[in-house]
């Protein structure tokens, strides 16, 4: 009885260890989702309130582009009773990234990473202090924070070069500032207002007016006059007046926004762990029920009834959820900083920022922590509580009556979730987002369904798997196999909980190949180009067009732009609306049509862009003339020979005779014109792409040279090849993907843990067959073996699984997304088989320890059941 | 039946004594026993519970170590073999029949029968092998798993198995008390018959005087020690003497 004791005791110890664990890393990963979004709102509330310290009222303009913040409004404002001050500033709000210095080293600060931030030094301000050197004074001076100081090298006193909207531009550093409200990460530079209204090409305007109140006046009246002072000749407001609250609300609900995406994302993939763990925790409560069926028996035997031995259960998972939740709580905090940690490593700066656990955040912990255990104790506990008092003599219940339940559930719900997929996909629904909602949920369903279907396949799926493994280490191999296929509820439904991860991994994978194989195809088919110069920014200077066409070592050369354009038979105009918002409608019936409008240098396109012309010529383009994808073409019920005119945001016209039409989607936009007409619609003058051929004769590594030559003096612009251009945009489909598998390696390493348990409670459940192997001659090392690799078919066959569907998804995705985005599906083999694999082997490490604990075991009292 | 004229001895112990615990609670399981067992020898060891029968067996066959003293199997000194030499002897030169569980789940009746030859990656003595499953009768049921055979059909498996790598010598521990009085006349004629047609060494636990009957000597354990033994014995001498015991 001692034994038996011991060994209930010994179960008990590691079910505990191990449902703890699982809870408390499900709790923590929730917890962090709420902690790292606190954290960073935090962080950037102290900084907006830290910005606008001093500044009672600030002025900024509706239409910055059309009818900006001029220094006559400063003008205006004198007399209004209330002003103590009032300052023009540039915050440079919206031109993130715009001005950058270059450093010692000829490179620009990368911009895959925290922005850099440039505003106008005020003297006058009580929150920017000088903390080396001096502030800027005249001209082509700048001031830095001090820890990108440190981090980019530059050096207080020096001249750096600058890439600004205005070109080259040259300022010397003379001092670092701060204000109480840095955070890390962004680059921080100010210069004097005309400065940087030069370096931005602002012209006259500014951005804002910071007014300081003189405390006579209540600020609301303040802001209703400076309304009324600058709103007067206006038919709608041209700016908006803002208090400090209203300021600090306003900057801060831009980055919460942000930061409640990314806590969403974070808590999703949590939720998903979660959903993995709780599967897990029934699997492990039920093995321990069956296990102590012949105790509960005797209880029921001596007088507990049913609903005793079911509140038993219960408590014992309220105690653990209660217990998993206070470790979760501070294991939420540990896991905040690893996945920032993790995220920081992938190459996404996310500044640091004091773990903040609000008692929302508490609350959450405990309500999914005990919520989630007794969830999962539930069937188990029901199924003990049902246990006939008879089993305490025969030992057990031998109820071999296994419903179908499952399956006929398990049916229903494949069934539910495909036809949710069939509804995404045949539905006819117009967006996107009404194809991939349903199809989504769709999927999510169908992996539901093939959870409680798993049974049916892991048997089959494991002896297949199973005999290589058999040829390979002969009976151990054969032993592991049988162990793996003995019990295919168990066997599918922990293989299941690693299917799942799998299959977001190798949909990921699917999705990721798929847009780099249409990238390709693009560039293959309508990029023909031998290189390429690219901006995030959209701000390539006109000069790099003409560098690279004077340059005797290419051919053809153009440069390409585009602009959101709306094409109707009225006139647009912009109308205030209560809001105080301007919108921009059309009038009378015809409502415009949205398409891009994107310009090419006609004559120079050959050899460089494919775009696919059906009818007409494209170099008998004219300032008077268009080309029209097919797909515009057809919605507007235009061919060639008709006119159309474009409307652009100043609701100025364009009549445009229709010359060509052609196929290309994703290169062309939907409305082509010249780059005269292109200029006098669209105020951008900067190009977005220039696409250059090697000229005839040259030697590519000749053309490479000339080419990087060129695009040494653009830092930060890419100047690539075809093939680096090709391998940048691989590239950040990698990162993305490589994002996503992260935040997904916690859900399979619950999965992992999960078969750790699993296997070790099969362990203890074999253990007199383990010691009659051992009794008729198999060494420690068979054992361990048979044990191992029953671990790696379990992992095998939830992999495999996971693929399938993984794939299946993805292609499905892919088929419900629109061909002009994306036209093909690529399924990448290798990774996902490679992935297949290392869930596989990692499924041998979850054994590991069981394997060690079953070989390590005495014969004889492994033969007695010990 | 005895064998006659030279007895080699197929397993033995010198001075073999096992102590659990110490001091106070010291209990000698074995006190010295000297005995051995010869080839081609069906031996019984009976006593009452406690009296370290089964730790004798379990000693002898290598699944347990002694405090002092020494086991010999065949040649071999058990107590010099290290814990892998000591599972490849059980492999090899040792057959174990036990009173349940005695056969693995997922295997058929024949691939639990060549399972410690497998284990071995040795192919099975086809002969031998077809002798033995034609011995067990059991020719049409090899290919069922052990929950689809009688309890008498797993234990003639498990017999089958014990035989088929032609050990030294076969431990049983209650082979037939799990089982009704005519199916476990079979399993003890099946087990006689072995000795008889293949020469085989057994050494059998029971406490069962007429599963004792079948062997050709039976020795009687008292506290750790060997206090009788029987030579060609019958279940009336057998009761006899352990009435003289329990009487003494």
């Amino acid at each position: 009885m001692l034994k038996l004791a011991l060994k209930n005791l010994a179960a008990g110890k590691i079910r505990l260890f191990l449902t703890t664990l699982l809870i408390v890393v499900g709790v923590g990963f929730v917890c962090s989702s709420f902690i790292l979004r606190d954290g960073l709102k935090d962080v950037f509330a102290n900084l907006a309130e830290e910005v606008v310290q001093g500044v009672d009222v600030g002025v900024s303009a509706f239409d910055p582009e059309s009818d900006p913040i001029v220094e006559a409004d400063l003008a205006l404002l004198d007399g209004i009773e209330g002003i103590d001050r009032a300052e023009l500033s540039i915050t440079g709000e919206g031109q993130e990234n715009r001005i950058q210095p270059i450093k010692a080293d000829g490179t620009t600060i990368t911009l895959q990473g925290p922005p850099q931030l440039a505003f106008s030094w005020s003297d006058e301000s009580d929150v920017l202090s000088i903390v080396e050197g001096r502030a800027p004074a005249g001209p082509d001076e700048w001031v830095t924070d001090p820890s990108s100081l440190v981090e980019h090298g530059f050096v207080v006193g020096d001249v750096y070069d600058f890439i600004t909207p205005s070109g080259r531009q040259q300022a010397t550093l003379v001092g670092t500032y701060t204000f109480n409200g840095f955070i890390e990460g962004p680059t921080y530079m100010s210069m004097t207002i005309d400065t940087l209204q030069d370096y931005l090409e602002y012209g006259d305007r500014y951005d804002a007016i910071a007014v300081v109140s003189d405390g006579s006046v209540p600020v609301p009246e303040l802001i209703t006059s400076i309304e009324s002072a600058l709103n007067n000749n206006s038919d709608f407001p041209r700016v908006l007046v803002q208090s400090q609250e209203e300021l600090i609300a306003d900057t801060t609900a831009e980055f919460n926004q942000v930061f409640d995406i990314i806590g969403g994302i974070l808590l999703g993939f949590a939720l998903l762990s979660l959903f993995v763990s709780i599967i897990i925790i029934i699997i492990i409560f039920a093995i321990s029920i069956q296990q102590r069926t012949r105790e509960i028996g005797l209880m029921r035997a001596i007088g507990a009834t049913p609903g005793q031995i079911l509140r038993s259960v219960l408590a014992e998972s309220f105690i653990i959820g209660l217990l998993s939740s206070i470790l979760g709580i501070a294991a939420g905090a540990l896991i905040t900083l690893a996945i920032r940690a993790a995220l920081n490593a992938a190459g996404l700066g996310i500044p640091s920022f004091s773990l903040v656990i609000k008692p929302l955040t508490i609350f959450l912990a405990f309500l999914v922590g005990i919520g989630v255990t007794m969830l999962a104790a539930i069937f188990p506990a029901i199924i003990a509580s049902r246990v006939s008092p008879i089993t305490a003599i025969t030992g057990s219940s031998d109820k071999k009556e296994r419903s179908n339940v499952r399956y006929i559930l398990g049916a229903v719900v494949t069934c539910i979730g495909i036809g949710l997929m069939s509804i995404g996909l045949f539905g006819g629904a117009d967006t996107v987002t009404g194809v991939l909602v349903p199809l989504g949920s769709g999927a999510a369903t169908t992996v539901i369904g093939i959870l409680l279907l798993s049974p049916l396949v892991a048997g089959p799926l494991s002896n297949a798997l199973g005999t290589p493994l058999q040829a390979i280490l002969k009976t151990p191999g054969r032993l592991a196999k049988d162990n793996a296929a003995r019990n295919p509820r168990r066997t599918g439904t922990i293989a299941s909980v690693l299917m799942i991860g799998l299959t977001a991994v190798s949909m990921v994978f699917v999705l990721g190949a798929s847009f780099t194989a249409e990238f390709d195809r693009i560039l293959n088919t309508s990029v023909q180009g031998d290189y390429l110069v690219t901006s995030d920014q959209a701000d390539i200077p006109s000069e790099v067009v003409e560098l690279i066409a004077q340059d005797d070592a290419f051919g053809n050369v153009t440069a390409v732009k585009y602009w959101g354009v709306n094409l109707a038979n009225k006139p647009v105009v912009r109308e205030p609306s209560d809001n105080g918002e301007i919108s921009f409608t059309t009038t009378g019936q015809e409502i415009g049509y949205d398409s891009d409008l994107a310009a090419f240098e006609y004559d120079q396109i050959e050899g460089l862009f494919n775009l696919s012309v059906t009818d007409g010529q494209l170099t008998d383009m004219t300032n008077d003339t268009t080309a029209l994808r097919d797909t515009v073409a057809e919605d507007l019920g235009l061919g060639i020979g008709d006119t159309i005119t474009v409307y652009l945001s100043d609701g100025s016209p364009a009549d445009l005779d229709i010359i060509a039409i052609f196929e290309e989607a994703q290169v062309a936009a939907g409305v082509l014109v010249t780059f005269d007409r292109f200029s006098e619609l669209s105020p951008q003058q900067t190009s977005d792409w220039v696409a250059a051929k090697r000229a005839d004769g040259v030697s590519v590594e000749a053309a490479d040279a000339a080419f990087d030559e060129i695009g040494l003096d653009y830092p930060n612009l890419a100047f690539q090849s075809s093939a680096e251009f090709r391998q940048s945009f691989s590239d950040q489909i990698n990162f993305i993907t490589r994002i996503i598998t992260i935040l997904l390696t916690l859900t399979i390493l619950v999965a992992l843990v999960g078969i750790l348990a699993t296997v070790a409670l099969s362990v203890f459940e074999r253990i007199r067959e383990i010691g009659l192997l051992r009794a008729v001659g198999s060494t420690r090392r068979q054992v361990f073996t048979i044990v191992l690799w029953e671990g790696a078919i379990i992992c095998a066959v939830g992999a495999i699984l996971g693929a399938i569907l993984g794939v299946g998804f993805g292609a499905l995705i892919l088929t419900a997304i629109p061909g002009e985005i994306i036209s093909q599906i690529a399924i990448p083999w290798v990774p996902i088989i490679v992935m297949v694999l290392i869930s596989s082997f990692l499924g041998l490490l979850a054994a590991f320890l069981p394997a060690t604990w079953a070989s390590s075991r005495n014969v004889l009292q492994a033969i007695s059941g010990g | 039946m005895s064998a006659q004229g030279i007895q080699l001895a197929a397993a033995g112990t010198i001075e073999a004594s096992k102590i659990y615990g110490s001091g106070d609670t010291e209990v000698r399981a074995l006190d010295g026993v000297t005995v051995s067992f010869h080839q081609g020898q069906f031996t019984a060891i009976m006593g009452p519970s406690g009296s370290g029968k089964s730790t004798l067996m379990h000693c002898l066959a290598g699944l347990d170590r002694l405090t002092s003293g020494h086991v010999m199997v065949g040649e071999t000194n058990l107590g010099e073999l290290s814990e892998k030499e000591l599972t490849l002897l059980r492999r090899t030169k040792i057959g174990f029949v036990f009173q349940a569980f005695n056969l693995i789940p997922t295997l058929t009746a024949i691939e639990n029968i060549t399972l410690p030859l497998d284990l071995g990656k040795n192919s099975p003595d086809k002969e031998l092998l077809n002798e033995v499953v034609t011995a067990v009768g059991l020719a049409d049921r090899l290919s069922h798993k052990p929950n689809e055979l009688s309890g008498g059909q797993q234990q003639r498996v498990a017999v089958a198995r014990a035989l088929a790598s032609r050990p030294d010598v076969i431990f049983a521990d209650e082979p037939t008390g799990n089982l009704d009085s005519q199916t476990g006349a079979e399993i003890l004629s099946f087990m006689r018959r072995a000795v008889d047609e293949f020469g085989q060494t057994i050494v059998m636990v029971t406490h069962d005087p007429v599963a004792a009957a079948y062997a050709d000597r039976v020795l009687f354990l008292a506290d750790g020690k060997i206090v009788s033994e029987l030579e060609n014995p019958t279940t009336d001498l057998i009761l006899e003497r352990l009435r003289a015991a329990t009487n003494g």
